[in-house]
């Protein structure tokens, strides 16, 4: 039975890989459902749909990339969709799940502050902020994982620039922007 | 007006270092003297370290990883899962467990389900709460996906644990359904119905065990398979179990 499992180094690979990406995967499914119990059942989600389709995975490839591929669909095909038959519309982000602050009160309330701008940007806009700013993807990685034209990820980063840089100014200064 | 040949796209692309998208030449050329492209990319800019650094305070909970079936726990899983499967086998109690070695793939849907189970927290079931009309319609549909009629009140009877949802899912394109409870304590508890893929099948009486370290019963009465999991309670499992399969729900 072991030696089958050897076999699947698709498989081992995805199961092994899984642990180090899932607190990213869990910041973007809280950037997609904007709140913890959200994030908990669309990143669980993920990762059992990966497991379940580690046999297609192609060993060697990014698996970060494919696991927010995975997330991003499924947030998409499913879950969104349930939401809104279920509620009626898309929540908005509960401020309620964003951590108090703990040691350092008013570096906390600034990275709040900040989290909350980005977490109110449309959804389209989000996850483009997101995958490019805060994961580092290029465009062209990002335009795969949602599987949208680079001149959209293009646009959506003009325009939620547009819209962050008019909030930060709002909040503080701009002395490390760039 | 020289920076109207700039777009927002091709600035940011800019700011970005996407030197590919962006006439980056020609853009700092530009910069040099001219005080309204200046100011537009002023505009574009945002920090992204503050932007960076904000999102380093979403993580995840020490239970949501700690759920996680894989991973740290992964070079040692599969053996103690191995010896777990080999030790079922060797009570010769499991449903279906010789095709299980030979025809299907090691990860059988028993497998599939106590890993799916594995991810579930105390706080998965929380924010559910049906209507006994809503309960009724899902439980009609999904029931349906694997060729049941299962009543509501046959959820309903049973003590210790609430019936919260049912929900389709899929094993290797086979529907597989899960109908969960939640104790009063809210651990979740999933009871998975399976069709029995070999026709020639016939009862196999309840089993219990440790599948993924939570409580398990496992049985078939030859045209599905059951196993009813979660929590650590084996004593409660074993009851459900028992009157489950007493009312051949």
């Amino acid at each position: 039975m072991l030696s089958r499992w050897r076999k699947q180094s698709a498989e081992e690979e995805v199961e092994a890989g899984l642990p180090e990406v899932f607190p990213r995967i869990w910041r973007y499914a809280f950037s997609l459902t904007g709140s913890r119990d959200g994030a908990d059942d669309l990143a669980q989600a993920a990762c059992l749909r990966a497991m379940e389709q580690a046999s297609k995975f192609r060993s060697g490839t990014h698996l970060d990339r494919w696991l927010f591929r995975i997330t991003h669909n499924l947030w998409i095909s499913e879950i969104r969709k349930e939401r809104v038959r279920k509620k009626g519309g898309m929540p908005m982000v509960d401020a309620a799940d964003i951590p108090d602050p703990k040691q350092d009160p008013e570096r906390d309330y600034d990275r709040q502050e900040v989290l909350k701008s980005v977490l109110d940007l449309p959804e389209a806009q989000r996850v483009t902020v997101f995958l490019v700013y805060i994961e580092g993807y290029s465009y062209k990685a990002a335009a795969e994982i949602l599987d949208i034209p680079l001149a959209t990820v293009m646009s959506r980063l003009a325009t939620a620039r547009a819209n962050l840089g008019r909030k930060f100014r709002d909040q503080k200064d701009v002395s490390r922007a760039r | 007006m020289q920076d109207r040949r700039f777009s927002d796209e091709e600035l940011v692309a800019y700011l970005d270092g996407e030197s590919e998208f962006a006439a980056v030449d020609q853009i700092e050329a530009a910069l040099q003297d001219d005080a309204a492209l200046n100011k537009r990319l002023d505009a574009l800019r945002i920090d992204l370290g503050a932007l960076q650094d904000s999102f380093e305070i979403l993580q995840p909970s020490q239970e949501a990883i700690a759920a996680l079936p894989v991973g740290a726990k992964a070079p040692v899983k599969r053996p103690v899962f191995a010896v777990g499967m080999a030790a079922c086998i060797a009570l010769a109690v499991g449903f279906g467990l010789g095709s299980w070695s030979t025809n299907q793939s090691p990860s059988g849907w028993v497998e599939y389900v106590a890993a799916y189970q594995a991810l579930y927290t105390h706080a998965t079931l929380d924010h559910i709460s049906q209507s006994p009309e809503q309960l009724r319609e899902e439980l009609g549909r999904v029931s349906a996906a694997v060729g049941k009629d299962i009543a509501l009140e046959q959820l309903t009877a049973l003590p210790d644990v609430e019936y919260k949802r049912g929900q389709v899912l899929s094993f290797e394109g086979r529907p597989l359904i899960q109908l969960a409870f939640a104790t009063p304590s809210g651990v979740p508890i999933a009871l998975c119905i399976i069709r029995s893929e070999d026709v020639a099948k016939t009862e196999e009486a309840m089993a219990t065990m440790r599948l993924e370290g939570l409580s398990s019963a496992v049985w078939s009465d030859g045209v599905h398979d059951y196993v009813l999991i979660g929590g650590k309670e084996d004593g409660l499992v074993r009851r459900m179990g028992q009157a489950l399969q007493s009312m051949q729900i």
